[in-house]
């Protein structure tokens, strides 16, 4: 009986420390996330002080290529849509572990509660 | 969340066993580490800031035509000659790169600097306040382990009389 719940606890732990890891490495990736959106996000701005006709390069390799400056824009607009959708993705995550690790811990308590009571009786 | 966590904590810091004290301080110095290392960072962003834009006021009508030479690598240069004194190519961010008029250019440099600034302030702030509740917390568990040192003594003394109160 004991034993079967020491196994039990192991196998717990594990997936605690399993979610743990996800949650930390989740937490590094919003946070580049959130700097890839500072930086975009000042690019707009700058963009927006611009006027139309005025001459945006693009970097690519070592080269400065010449690019529209509506091009560039449009560019810009998909790459904050497309960092702002990552970062709600990543945020619906980060919650729904936070839930995950609670209900473990929660039940590795208890399970070491148990085993306390049998080892005690 | 942290903003949340810090008041119930700061209200029953005296009822906290030293343990738990313990990884508070250890999480409040890497705080403050991480935000020293912001600070520096923050502090090399503006100064190279400030350097394009001495760049671009060395850039007068004088240095219009004047040979100069263009470094193809670190050690290998080729002579070249200023016909365009009037607009500069500048790094916006993300590998766009805007041309710009020195004015303009001038003023970017400038609005950036600003920018930078009104952080490196923010930074520090915070910084200030996590060092003091960094000392407060110092003193709470000077003042825990000298009573703890205090109680081993009583104990360890009149054992007896100790036991038979309770």
């Amino acid at each position: 009986m004991s034993k079967q719940q020491r196994e039990k606890l192991e196998v717990e732990t594990m997936a605690f420390q399993k979610l743990q890891k996800e949650y930390s490495t989740l937490i590094e990736t919003r946070q580049k996330l959130e700097s890839q959106l500072q930086e975009n996000e000042l690019v707009d701005k700058e963009f927006k002080l611009l006027k139309d006709d005025a001459r945006v390069y693009k970097l690519i390799g070592p080269v400065l290529v010449q690019q529209d400056k509506p091009e560039a824009v449009a560019n810009v607009d998909k790459r904050l849509e497309f960092i702002r959708g990552e970062m709600k993705r990543v945020e619906q995550r980060v919650e729904q572990l936070a839930k995950e690790q609670e209900k473990k811990s929660v039940e590795i308590f208890k399970l070491q509660m148990d085993i306390q009571a049998i080892s005690q009786a | 969340m942290s903003a949340s966590d810090s008041k119930p904590q700061t209200i029953n810091l005296e009822d906290m066993p030293l343990q738990q004290l313990q990884k508070i301080k250890a999480q409040l110095e890497s705080e403050i580490n991480g935000l020293t290392t912001a600070f520096t960072q923050i502090k090399q962003a503006q100064a190279a800031f400030r350097e394009c834009k001495e760049c671009i006021s060395s850039l007068t009508p004088e240095s219009q035509d004047k040979t100069v030479l263009i470094p193809l690598s670190n050690s290998l240069y080729v002579p070249g000659k200023l016909s365009n004194i009037k607009s500069v190519v500048v790094d916006v961010g993300t590998g766009y790169y805007v041309e710009k008029s020195t004015d303009d250019a001038s003023a970017y440099y400038e609005s950036k600097i600003d920018y930078v600034q009104e952080n490196s302030k923010k930074i520090q702030e915070t910084a200030e306040q996590k060092q003091a509740s960094y000392r407060g917390l110092l003193e709470i568990m000077q003042y825990k382990l000298t009573q703890q040192q205090q109680q081993q003594q009583q104990q360890s003394g009149p054992n007896n009389a100790t036991a038979t109160r309770k």
